[in-house]
């Protein structure tokens, strides 16, 4: 297993539209190219599950649309996607996904890909929106792959809850077993884009907790109760955060 | 839930016990902890409840339950050597988040002691309770410690709510009074792992997350929302 290194990804420019320009060019890096891996992910699930099969390449097709869409929002607003970046947050993910498929583990595949990345990717499109006007094409594209992805997470919920009904212990084993590495994943790219977010006029704050408590949210909807889903968030989240703020205060 | 607590006039809290020493409690504190690291954990703990207690019964003397006066004269009696906690890594960092708890006043008494660092104790407690590493004695003393934070939270919610409200009008004043508190918290990490991680499989990040979630909990009972409670507490771990 991979372990999670932190980059320096703290906006460096002084200068405010650079910064901006830098902001823009690795989130819509990490969105473009996040929404291909999401693409693989789901092909990856459909060729486990023939009985969900057509579906999950339905999904995966949603997806690779989203990378395109996002990529002509890009090329609009001559912003361009920071593609090292993307490949560095991406590839603890890729492995993760990569190591799942390999072990035909559906289940961890549909937490990781399903809730987790699902939560990172609406916990920052939907604040995202109040400031997509400012670049056009981007209200259309953001709006549509919020919908889409809100649509994945609530056919992963449904078939969360009837896989572990009356089975939540078992349900619990299998989030906590996809978090330790999910968590430090995509929470910790979450982390890594924390400051740009701040920089293009959203808050990593208000993102890092949409994506902590829709996260613990959607334990819960397949069974978990309040406390533990959130213990079980906050216990791999907090130390993400924390990493963030020493990162910021050197 | 205690049925006397406002009762035995908190002013003089180091003699404030509730007289009575049942079987249970002096078998306890025959079964004294003699392990240094344990010894070590319930004098940093008494750093944090001595002082709560005395706050309670200058600012808010119904969160001076009998079980948290009980459980504070507990901790007296093991009269724990603070010399190495004051020689550890532990003691700045704590020096630090007690000096920014010492609020003056009863609103910030009930939201920071009476709500947030009980909650933290809370889950240093639970943890502790549950981990086989620690001895019995250890063991009964966190669950008692965990029973008198609990009867204090369950007190200062109902006080909050009355003096300050609940939903929005509540959430502001939260933010206000916690933010700095809950900042301070981070430079604990690495202490409390090094210091206890290896005895007692006691890790910050564990301590954290129950801490978040038995908070969060407690304030969405409170009527505020749990995604701004949220956002709160990410913002002051983050320090946005």
């Amino acid at each position: 297993m991979q372990t999670r290194e932190s980059p320096d990804t703290t906006p460096a420019s002084s200068d405010p539209p650079a910064a901006r320009r830098q902001a823009m060019s690795s989130l819509m890096g990490l969105a473009i190219f996040g929404e291909k891996v999401a693409a693989r992910t789901y092909l990856a699930m459909a060729d486990l599950r023939a009985d969900h099969g057509d579906l999950l390449r339905k999904f995966a097709a949603m997806e690779a649309r989203h990378g395109s869409s996002f990529l002509q929002v890009s090329r609009a607003n001559a912003v361009e996607p920071d593609r090292e970046f993307a490949d560095r947050e991406l590839g603890y993910l890729v492995e993760q996904v990569e190591r799942y498929a390999r072990a035909s583990d559906f289940d961890a595949l549909a937490v990781l890909q399903g809730f987790i990345v699902e939560s990172l990717a609406i916990a920052t499109y939907e604040p995202f929106l109040g400031l997509a006007d400012t670049y056009p094409g981007a209200r259309e594209a953001f709006a549509t792959a919020l919908a889409d992805e809100r649509y994945h997470v609530d056919w992963i919920t449904r078939y969360l809850r009837l896989r572990y009904f009356g089975a939540v212990g078992e349900f619990l084993g299998l989030a906590e077993r996809v978090n330790t590495q999910g968590i430090d994943c995509v929470g910790g790219s979450l982390m890594s884009i924390a400051g740009y977010l701040d920089v293009v006029g959203l808050s990593g704050a208000q993102c890092a907790a949409g994506m902590l408590d829709g996260y613990a949210g959607l334990l819960e909807d397949v069974g978990l109760d309040q406390r533990t889903a959130l213990r079980s968030v906050t216990t791999l989240f907090a130390p993400l955060m924390a990493k963030y703020r020493r990162r910021e205060h050197r | 839930m205690n049925t006397d607590r406002r009762q035995g006039g908190c002013g003089s809290t180091r003699d404030a016990g509730d007289g009575a020493t049942s079987p249970e409690d002096a078998s306890t504190l025959a079964a004294r902890p003699v392990d240094a690291t344990e010894l070590l954990l319930w004098a940093l703990m008494h750093k944090f409840e001595r002082p709560a207690l005395e706050h309670y019964a200058a600012h808010a003397s119904a969160l001076a339950t009998a079980e948290k006066r009980s459980f504070v004269t507990r901790l007296d009696a093991l009269e724990a050597d603070e010399a190495p906690l004051a020689a550890s890594t532990l003691a700045a960092p704590v020096d630090e988040l007690l000096a920014r708890a010492r609020g003056a006043d009863a609103i910030s008494v009930l939201i920071v002691q009476g709500l947030v660092l009980e909650h933290l104790g809370q889950a240093i407690y639970g943890i502790a309770e549950s981990t086989e590493q620690a001895s019995p004695a250890s063991r009964t003393l966190a669950a008692v410690g965990r029973a008198a934070s609990v009867s204090v939270t369950a007190i200062a919610s109902a006080e909050i709510a009355a003096r300050v409200g609940t939903h929005e009008r509540l959430y502001a004043v939260f933010v206000d009074a916690s933010e700095e508190v809950i900042a301070a918290l981070d430079p604990l990490a690495e202490p409390v792992d090094e210091v206890f991680g290896e005895r007692f499989g006691l890790r910050f990040a564990d301590v954290l997350g129950e801490f978040a979630a038995g908070l969060i909990t407690a304030c969405t009972a409170l009527g505020m929302q749990r995604r701004k409670v949220v956002a709160h507490l990410a913002g002051a771990c983050m320090g946005l």
